[in-house]
């Protein structure tokens, strides 16, 4: 079915908000699957996932080196934003070390959304590998790293854009497609951030009270 | 790299958090004059205060469009002798052709209700971007009559739909067939023939998102087409009771008096739904408030005044002083504050026609005399005094949109954290937090067609499903968190540890940056009026008519006093252009016509 980026947005927000997520990580998560999904990623089915699997509890502990911030099995929404921002304040040598990531794409749409917001491009690299993606505004150049290199270590740095990675892209306006089952399975989650109506509730809405047909 | 956020239209200069005044800051490429400050805009009860102004999105619309001279048609119209069917108004913007597609159909009385949670409608319609092909208005039938149960694809902008006043209807289309004009009283009464109960954009139920034409010309602004829509609207209101009376008698019917067409706008039904928008866009509601604070700012700088622009101000007082004594409402509150309005407006006019204004800074000499009146006065003045001045005005519509999200500023030291609550926080303090009082309200979305609504945190259920507006709980928690830190550290480290508090932080720097982002005032507390931050934000619309029927929602009337299509369209000399303009732009305080 096809849906807009707004829908999109704010049923991933509140989906995530449903499952225990935090007002500001839903918020990100929503931008990162809208990111994704005008990026020819299919983010809706990709957050699905994630928030079927995501468990929210803390933060795991995330070992800090002067330059370098170490993290082990990260979930995107959780370690992963941290350590985005722990990087973005941290861009002249900051670097994070990471293994088995789980929900590789979507953190790949967590750094597309800040690429664009701080003007930044994103490198990562496999460790002991020539194999490296980049993630800029407009997209990313191999959207399998994550998963491919899952069993090994990784390497994230940050670097300010320039030349053509720092001009945004406007052409994205295509239909934004989503599985149906897919869809209703996120709309059933947003779903449980609603409060059941109440005749008392009702009462103080717009239009309540007054004769209709006057 | 530099996490300094790029400076949109009119932010303030990073340096100076404290003030909206610093050297750095400008708006629209002209430096800053002495603004108030937020402390004293951003209250409850001065946003409640607040009229329509001439950087309203209804005015700038018309402005716009009757300098293009847009050209309404009627390329489909398939009504039948009941008024019932569709038909399609199509308006040219800026170089592109939008189509209001209109489906009247027939109500069951029982069926009628203003609530947005009905499920059918006199007429509901849709905003298409283009002109509609057969296959298109044929296709779309289904779904618009259906509004939220509808899917839609991204060549509908906006959703809508409006129920006729059946008093108001049916009296006018009667009238005409009868031959003669309607009663004036009853125009006068209502102010409307059909209301509308939502307007849909952005995107809901798949229709275009706002990103997709954002940067179209002519649709740059806020809301621009939502307010092309309500136009579209009143003019098929007006067009459809005439229809109506030309099937009753045929050639016997007269049209409707120019000055009615006038007069007559859109009612609308507001309730909550209008609130959480401000909150939860921030920098939109900065760029909005400092444009109009930037043009009042700018009345007070005018060091003199021509006989022309001292009569205008006369003129306009005396439309204000006039127009309020129209302003009849059943809401006490509302009206206690109207009848000490009109009492100040007597007294003022009555002190400048003994004591003429100062001739240097004449409308700063305006503002001193209504020191001590009420916020209904001063915030009238305002948009009275905006009025004069529009070549200085005008121009800051263009910086009413701001297309920035807030974002995390994460290598901010906490000591610069400390010094952004110490500037703009203050006012949490005056809230108890250990009172019941203070956190008696919830904000949530109900299930009910997903209306946000007000709870009692005491009383209801759902408190754990509400929105985080809760500020001074928040910000009481970030300044604990963080009084034992030391100031060098940074921001995203304290987040590392403390990722409950990323949402607070990210809203307190939005702050640092857009000083009239955050509403100065507890919004889940038990004195909070949600009907404050509804004048508010259609005061931005250009509503009028203000009729709050609880603390909770409002009727209001849209467009009324603004010209109508035919008035855009009427011939006029070329060396009268300025001056048509002027005219069609000049619909401030609007008086009821007199007798057609």
């Amino acid at each position: 079915m096809m849906v807009s980026a707004n829908e999109i947005h704010h049923t991933i927000r509140k989906a995530s908000l449903a499952i225990g997520l935090d007002h500001d990580r839903a918020t990100d998560i929503g931008a990162a699957v809208v990111w994704l999904a005008r990026h020819g990623q299919d983010g809706c089915a990709i957050a699905e996932a994630m928030l079927a699997a995501t468990d929210t509890a803390p933060p795991l502990v995330m070992t800090k080196a002067k330059d370098q911030l170490k993290l082990s099995s990260p979930r995107p929404a959780i370690e992963g934003i941290a350590a985005i921002d722990w990087l973005i304040a941290n861009p002249d040598d900051g670097c994070v070390v990471m293994s088995d990531v789980s929900d590789g794409v979507l953190l790949l749409g967590l750094l597309g959304v800040a690429a664009g917001q701080y003007n930044s491009v994103f490198q990562i690299s496999v460790d002991g590998k020539n194999h490296k993606a980049r993630v800029t505004m407009t997209g990313c150049t191999n959207w399998t790293i994550l998963s491919d290199s899952r069993n090994q270590t990784m390497s994230l740095t940050c670097f300010p854009a320039s030349g053509e990675d720092a001009i945004s892209n406007p052409d994205y306006y295509d239909d934004l497609i989503v599985a149906k089952d897919v869809w209703e399975k996120l709309a059933a989650l947003a779903y449980k951030t609603y409060v059941p109506s109440s005749e008392q509730s009702r009462l103080s809405g717009a239009g309540a009270g007054l004769n209709d047909n006057d | 790299m530099s996490n300094a956020i790029t400076p949109p239209h009119m932010e303030l200069g990073k340096a100076d958090t404290n003030t909206p005044n610093g050297t750095q800051a400008n708006a629209c490429g002209r430096p800053l004059p002495d603004l108030r400050h937020p402390d004293v805009v951003m209250t409850l009860a001065r946003l409640g205060s607040f009229f329509p102004h001439r950087l309203s999105f209804m005015r700038s619309f018309i402005r716009r469009i009757a300098k293009e001279n847009a050209s309404l048609t009627m390329p489909v119209c398939a009504l039948d002798a009941d008024g019932y069917g569709h038909l399609v108004l199509t308006l040219p913007v800026s170089g592109y052709d939008y189509s209001l597609i209109a489906y009247s159909r027939p109500l069951n009385a029982d069926e009628r209700t203003d609530r947005v949670i009905a499920t059918k409608w006199d007429a509901s319609f849709c905003l298409f971007d283009g002109i509609p092909t057969e296959e298109d208005i044929t296709a779309l039938a289904d779904q618009v009559t259906k509004q939220e149960a509808g899917r839609y694809h991204h060549k509908v902008l906006t959703l809508s739909r409006a129920n006729k006043s059946l008093r108001l209807f049916h009296h006018v289309v009667e009238s005409l067939a009868s031959g003669v004009q309607p009663d004036l009283q009853q125009i006068k009464a209502i102010g409307y023939l059909m209301r509308t109960t939502a307007v849909y954009g952005n995107g809901k139920f798949g229709i275009a998102d706002r990103d997709r034409i954002a940067g179209r010309p002519g649709l740059e602004g806020p809301f621009q087409a939502e307010m092309l829509t309500v136009f579209l609207i009143r003019e098929f209101t007006l067009f459809l009771a005439d229809y109506c009376a030309r099937q009753i008698s045929g050639e016997a019917a007269i049209g409707l008096a120019p000055s009615y067409r006038r007069y007559l706008g859109i009612g609308n039904s507001t309730g909550l739904g209008m609130a959480p928008f401000l909150v939860n866009h921030p920098a939109l509601l900065h760029s909005w408030i400092m444009a109009r604070e930037v043009a009042f700012a700018r009345t007070q700088s005018v060091p003199c005044i021509n006989d022309d622009q001292y009569h205008r101000f006369e003129t306009l007082l005396d439309r204000a002083y006039h127009s309020c004594h129209d302003w009849q409402v059943e809401d006490q509150i509302q009206m206690d504050r109207i009848i000490i309005l009109r009492e100040e407006l007597a007294k003022l006019k009555a002190d400048i026609s003994a004591r003429p204004l100062n001739q240097e800074y004449p409308f700063k000499d305006v503002v001193s005399r209504c020191a001590s009146y009420s916020l209904e006065t001063q915030e009238l003045m305002v948009s009275l005094l905006i009025e004069l001045i529009p070549d200085q005005v005008d121009g800051l519509v263009d910086c009413m949109a701001n297309p920035h999200t807030p974002k995390l500023i994460p290598s901010m030291t906490i000591a610069e954290l400390r010094h952004i609550l110490d500037d703009h926080y203050r006012w949490v303090d005056a809230v108890d937090g250990s009172a019941e009082t203070s956190d008696a309200h919830f904000w949530y979305t109900s299930e009910e067609k997903l209306e946000p609504r007000l709870g009692r945190r005491y009383e209801e259920p759902g408190q754990e499903l509400e929105m985080p507006f809760n500020i001074p709980r928040y910000v009481g928690a970030l300044k604990s968190a963080i009084t034992d830190l030391p100031d060098h550290q940074i921001v995203a480290e304290l987040l590392m540890g403390r990722p409950d508090l990323r949402h607070i932080v990210r809203r307190v720097q939005t702050t640092a940056i857009y000083p009239y982002a955050e509403i100065r005032d507890n919004l889940v507390g038990d004195a909070c009026r949600p009907i404050d931050l509804l004048r508010c934000k259609l005061s931005f619309f250009g509503a009028s008519k203000f009729d709050p029927k609880s603390d909770r929602w409002t009727r209001i009337t849209l467009y009324q006093g603004a010209p109508t299509a035919a008035d855009l369209m009427a011939e006029t000399e070329p060396d009268l252009a300025a001056s048509r303009l002027a005219e069609l732009d000049d619909w401030i305080f609007v008086l009821s016509p007199s007798e057609a």
